[in-house]
């Protein structure tokens, strides 16, 4: 998983909130009802997909000062 | 080097001869301790730390105020309700005790009998100079503290590599966002070496551009393995990160100035794994809800809108009706005058039409009256010039003969004289005269006849 993904996560979240909360407030047309609906289809989607990768790195880092070594554990 | 060791003894050949069991050995040492009783003093001091109370007695270490050793302590009950002051953990006291082994365990204790405090030690003492310190120049201040990611891309956490803590912080970041990176920047947490280590750890990570929120932590331990947490050198490298950092040292008791500047502090390292790591089922029950609530806002609003629609569609269904209903009576209306107009207009004309024929008889009946009294006139004056002109030539010829009998007669009767009394002239000179007048009558005679016939009488 990237860096980016992880923090879409949020981003998206927040905005399937304000897609949630638009069409809540019932102030927009048919179009643009159906404009936001596909959207948030996209959107959790995507998330969904961030969501369900498997597990992400660990990377050791050992070592002091003077001199340091790392190894991907998995 | 514990790995190397093995690998090596693993190659050897085990010794023979003289091998003891560790009963033995214990009981040897305990022996020998025994023995040995009064080479050791019965007053010792130290700074008191790490007090666990139980009910049956109390266990604390006592540290060397100078170097880093200590010794565990056990004050029993029925000792310690003897003794008026209580136990306090940074305080320097003097013991009065014995030594103990335990070869159950191996362990040498020191069994309290009395013991004085003298104030605090010069640790604790430089401790609390370090957190008023920190104190006031608001390391401590909640305010100051930086909010952790909510989703970070990396974790990295300072800790050692062989102790639980390690695992216990990857499992708890796994079980929640098992997809979630981590750092582990090894680090010794105890010992003189643990303050430089973990400077560098912490610094390490902070620099790191990938790494979100970082981790320092270690499992339980006694204050003494814990104290490199309370160094300023480790306190300093932690509240001067940029990153935000959760620290979570030993157990819910134990506590640290490293804590205190740390943006967060969690109790366990399992609990610094579940605050740095969103618990991605949470997501999913929340993209869950956000999904229901946009579906339901969804077809909410699409009825609505068709509602609104089909509303309008009525509206102006009925609108239409009403404006078709308004046309047919116009229609109706525009038909009903025409009708009237065209019955008015017939009768209208009708009247005149019987009026002008009525005139135009009653203007014939005068006409034809006019022309038949007309025509009458005309027959009554020709008939009137007819008689009148019977009765002229009537009188005409009536007065002519009279006239001429008369003339003839005065002829006669002229001549007569004439002839009797020379008469010759005088009846000629008549005569002439006579024939004169009765040519001037004539001419009248003619005239009148005349103006008989063309009208002028």
């Amino acid at each position: 998983m990237g860096t980016d993904e992880n923090g879409d996560i949020g981003e998206r979240l927040a905005r399937l909130e304000e897609i949630a909360e638009t069409l809540e407030e019932g102030e927009v047309g048919l179009e643009r009802a159906q404009t936001l609906r596909e959207e948030a289809d996209e959107q959790l989607t995507t998330l969904r997909e961030t969501l369900d990768v498997g597990d992400g790195n660990i990377i050791e880092v050992s070592g002091e000062e003077t001199g340091t070594t790392s190894r991907k554990v998995d | 080097m514990a790995d190397a060791d093995q690998s090596r003894a693993g190659t050897r050949a085990p010794p023979d001869g003289n091998v003891w069991s560790v009963h033995r050995l214990n009981a040897q040492i305990g022996s020998v301790l025994n023995a040995a009783s009064d080479q050791f003093p019965s007053f010792v001091v130290g700074e008191v730390s790490d007090i666990h109370p139980y009910e049956y007695g109390t266990f604390f270490d006592l540290r060397d105020l100078n170097e880093d050793t200590t010794i565990s302590c056990i004050l029993w009950a029925y000792q310690r309700d003897t003794i008026d002051h209580e136990l306090e953990a940074g305080t320097e006291a003097i013991i009065q005790a014995s030594v103990d082994f335990y070869e159950d365990n191996g362990q040498t204790q020191l069994a309290v009998k009395q013991f004085w405090p003298v104030g605090d030690s010069d640790r604790s003492e430089g401790l609390e100079e370090l957190r008023a310190q920190l104190g006031a120049e608001g390391l401590l201040d909640a305010d100051t503290k930086q909010s952790l990611p909510t989703y970070p891309s990396r974790v990295g956490v300072v800790t050692s590599l062989s102790g639980s803590a390690r695992e216990d912080a990857r499992e708890a970041v796994r079980s929640r966002h098992p997809g979630l990176p981590i750092t582990i920047c090894d680090a010794t947490v105890q010992g003189d070496a643990a303050v430089p280590s973990l400077v560098n750890g912490i610094q390490r990570l902070d620099q790191s551009p990938d790494v979100d929120v970082v981790v320092v932590t270690r499992g339980g331990g006694a204050d003494a393995d814990l104290w490199c947490f309370n160094e300023e050198p480790v306190v300093r490298a932690i509240a001067g990160c940029t990153t935000p950092t959760v620290v979570a040292i030993g157990h819910e008791d134990d506590d640290t100035l490293a804590e205190a500047v740390a943006d967060h502090r969690s109790m366990t390292p399992t609990d610094a794994g579940a605050a740095v790591a969103p618990d991605l089922s949470v997501v999913r029950r929340e993209a869950a809800q956000i999904e229901r609530r946009i579906d339901r806002a969804h077809d909410t609003l699409v009825a609505d809108r068709i509602d609104r629609l089909r509303q309008r569609l009525d509206t102006g269904y009925q609108q239409i009706e009403q404006r078709v209903q308004r046309q047919q009576a116009a229609h109706q209306r525009a038909a009903d005058l025409e009708r009237r107009i065209r019955v008015a207009y017939a009768s209208v004309v009708r009247d005149r039409i019987d009026t002008v024929e009525q005139r135009i008889a009653a203007a014939h009946r005068d006409v034809v009256h006019t022309a038949e009294r007309e025509a009458a006139t005309a027959h009554a004056t020709q008939r009137r010039l007819y008689d009148l002109e019977t009765r002229i030539d009537r009188a005409y010829k009536t007065h002519v003969d009279r006239e001429l009998d008369q003339l003839e007669a005065r002829i006669e009767a002229g001549h007569r004289d004439r002839l009797a009394d020379a008469r010759v002239t005088t009846t000629e000179a008549r005569t002439r005269q006579l024939w004169v007048a009765i040519a001037i009558l004539v001419l009248l005679l003619v005239l009148i006849l005349l103006a008989v016939i063309t009208g002028f009488i």
